[in-house]
């Protein structure tokens, strides 16, 4: 490669590597809405199928996605309940339903909610990223 | 100039100093807004992070001093570099300045990170995947 051409190919690697990871990270959004929806609590369905994706968006240097669930009680399921409080005030109100644990009130298909247990899964959290770097990367070599 | 602008403009002018140490990295950041939020973001272009080691005065002074280890690698990252994205432990950060022995660029984990208390520098521990 002359340098004319290195000049031109390193001028284009922001847009490779942008267009590379967009690609990557709309595939791990998919991947990390499937797996939520695998671990949400179903009793009508409706939440489990409210996860939805927010499309790659760039803001200067950064390029993200977001997976987000805007059911009404998506707070309750994922931070839980504070005791005393509605939705579930006590365990023993809806025993069937709830369980407590470290002074709030969990449904007991979601103890400590979907979301933070399944990034602190460490394997799941590195396999996403891997492949996002590897975007970056084939993004770059790709002149 | 107030001082947030006199801190960035030595963090500047010192990654331009050391610029030997300046290793040229891909950083994405896995966070959680409000506790229920997923967010997966890259950066698209080369963020300069000084690389070097920890050394005694860091393993006493810096608040995970005790959590790092000899093979460990002290990151200095500038807050600009990193636009809005904030250090979490979920983060990983490609170093793509040489590849190593296996044709392959190394890869580490946020372990722990420190700023300043202006937010100018960033120091993270960062531990070889």
């Amino acid at each position: 490669m002359d340098i004319a051409a290195f000049v031109t190919f390193l001028s284009t690697a922001q847009d490779r590597i942008r267009s590379s990871v967009s690609v990557q990270l709309n595939d791990a959004a998919n991947t990390i809405r499937n797996e939520l929806r695998s671990k949400a609590p179903v009793t009508s369905g409706a939440f489990r199928e409210s996860w939805r994706i927010e499309t790659s968006k760039t803001s200067g240097n950064i390029t993200s996605v977001g997976v987000f669930n805007r059911r009404v009680y998506a707070p309750v399921i994922e931070l839980g309940s504070t005791e005393g409080e509605l939705p579930w005030p006590s365990v023993e109100t809806r025993k069937k339903l709830v369980v407590a644990k470290d002074g709030r009130i969990w449904s007991k298909k979601a103890v400590g909610g979907t979301v933070e247990p399944l990034f602190k899964d460490e394997r799941f959290t590195q396999t996403i990223v891997s492949k996002v770097l590897e975007a970056a990367v084939r993004g770059f070599n790709n002149g | 100039m107030n001082l947030e602008q006199v801190f960035r403009k030595g963090a500047a002018l010192i990654f331009k100093k050391f610029s030997d140490a300046v290793h040229v990295c891909s950083y994405v950041a896995v966070t959680l807004d409000n506790g229920m939020d997923a967010k997966v973001s890259t950066t698209t272009n080369g963020v300069p992070i000084i690389f070097s080691e920890f050394n005694e005065n860091d393993r006493r002074n810096l608040p995970f001093g005790s959590l790092i280890q000899p093979t460990d690698i002290k990151g200095l990252v500038q807050g600009t570099s990193l636009n809005d994205l904030k250090p979490t432990t979920r983060d990983t950060v490609l170093d793509t300045t040489e590849l190593d022995s296996l044709g392959a660029y190394n890869s580490y984990s946020v372990v722990a990170f420190s700023r300043d208390p202006l937010g100018v520098v960033y120091t993270l521990l960062l531990r070889g995947v």
